[in-house]
């Protein structure tokens, strides 16, 4: 299992971004006619793509699709549009950040994620740990590299420049998307009483802790230049991504949602998926 | 005496430390309260005290890793990226992963098959040590 949980999520997350995407386009192209106020239109496209391309997902992870069908149309149409605003600056882009983690945080809904409990960890959790530990990495030295560039000239507007780059944004939003579907599979291990509310919280506070807070090796010392730049940099990315990250997740609308998904998956355990057996 | 003090760390963090029965040093993980750690992926590895004169030092981890390279050696950090990502990719355990991504930060080198090449060796010579202390163990009618 622990091998298989990367790409479980990769995969989930792909399908449903994938279908979202492609499922978008049709419905937008089949309301044409149907819906003349164009914003309604990209609206009502949402909403089915969404369903769909959740639905899809579940039945190819093997969950019983009348019930994620059940749960997706439970919601009150008033939800959904709530669901879909939260893509709904990605969607302008074509699917940029904020779809990609609302897909994680439905992911760790359909993918069996165990939960560390107390302060054992695991080997999945370790995974999803390191590859955004790594991505940190890498957002910093990007970050790094220009401002090493730029500082000297004063000009820190060159900075947010390169923040808005899109080899960079793309590495800030799959280190949201990943730290989204760990909240979301924590938040889902309490909802099956695998964990306790309180320790899901300090679980979630030692996770942000593992990804953010760097533990250099104790025989070298990083440079003062770069402690100073880590101190200011590090802490503005780490405020940033989690605060993205918990909008998503703590919004009510989709918790509300992720209840009737979670609700459905207790009455009908999920079937592992033949890609999740080999 | 004062060598077979216990030494104490964050929990979780990354450790260096001498492998008593084999003597090679090896990187392990701090759990508990910070006196013990782990040297072995598999679930029955046995928790050994963090004795201060088993040198025991804080290793860092692939952020430490990472950023010390994006502080020290900037264009060495994409080639460590695409290791550590490729090492993601595998079915390695979380300490045999970090001792390739280790391996390669320590020696700059960040060729996939040597990293875990080098990862293998250190996990091997580790199990070979608790093996040796499981036959003595034997041989002493202690364990069976």
């Amino acid at each position: 299992m622990s091998a298989q949980l990367e790409s479980a999520r990769l995969d989930a997350q792909a399908g449903i971004l994938a279908r979202f995407g492609k499922a978008f386009d049709q419905a937008q192209v089949a309301l044409e006619k149907r819906v003349a106020d164009p914003m309604m239109r990209k609206m009502a496209a949402a909403r089915i793509a969404l369903e769909q391309a959740v639905l899809r997902t579940a039945l190819e992870k093997g969950v019983k699709p009348e019930l994620v069908a059940g749960a997706l149309t439970a919601a009150k149409p008033e939800q959904q549009a709530d669901l879909v605003r939260h893509g709904q600056a990605a969607l302008a882009r074509a699917y940029g950040v904020e779809p990609e983690m609302l897909v994680n945080v439905l992911a760790a809904k359909v993918v069996p994620v165990e939960v560390p409990k107390g302060f054992a960890s695991n080997p999945e959790f370790d995974k999803l740990i390191d590859g955004a530990r790594a991505q940190v990495t890498t957002l910093m030295q990007a970050s790094y590299m220009e401002r090493g560039k730029f500082v000297d000239l004063g000009d820190r507007a060159n900075v947010t420049e390169l923040a808005k780059s899109s080899s960079v944004q793309k590495e800030r939003s799959e280190l949201a998307a990943r730290v989204a579907f760990i909240d979301s599979a924590i938040d889902a291990a309490v909802t099956k009483g695998a964990v306790g509310a309180e320790a899901a919280k300090m679980l979630k506070e030692r996770v942000e802790a593992f990804i953010f807070e760097p533990r250099p090796p104790q025989s070298l010392q990083y440079s003062e230049k770069f402690k100073t730049f880590y101190a200011s940099e590090g802490k503005v990315l780490r405020a940033e991504v989690m605060k993205e990250v918990r909008q998503v997740t703590q919004s009510k609308t989709i918790q509300e949602i992720g209840a009737k998904v979670d609700a459905a998956m207790k009455q009908e355990p999920m079937r592992r998926g033949p890609e999740l057996e080999r | 005496m004062e060598q077979m003090q216990i030494q104490k760390f964050k929990p979780d963090v990354f450790i260096e430390i001498d492998d008593s029965f084999t003597g090679v040093r090896k990187l392990a993980r701090v759990i508990g309260d910070g006196d013990l750690y782990l040297d072995l992926d598999s679930d029955d590895a046995t928790p050994l005290p963090i004795y201060t004169a088993l040198n025991p030092q804080e290793a860092g981890n692939i952020l430490g890793w990472g950023l010390y390279l994006v502080d020290q050696h900037p264009d060495e950090h994409a080639k460590f990226r695409a290791l550590v990502d490729r090492l993601l990719a595998t079915d390695m355990g979380t300490l045999e992963r970090n001792r390739a991504a280790h391996w390669a930060f320590l020696n700059h080198n960040y060729d996939f098959a040597a990293a875990v090449a080098a990862a293998s060796v250190q996990t091997k010579a580790v199990m070979e040590g608790r093996a040796k202390m499981d036959r003595l163990l034997q041989n002493a009618g202690v364990a069976n």
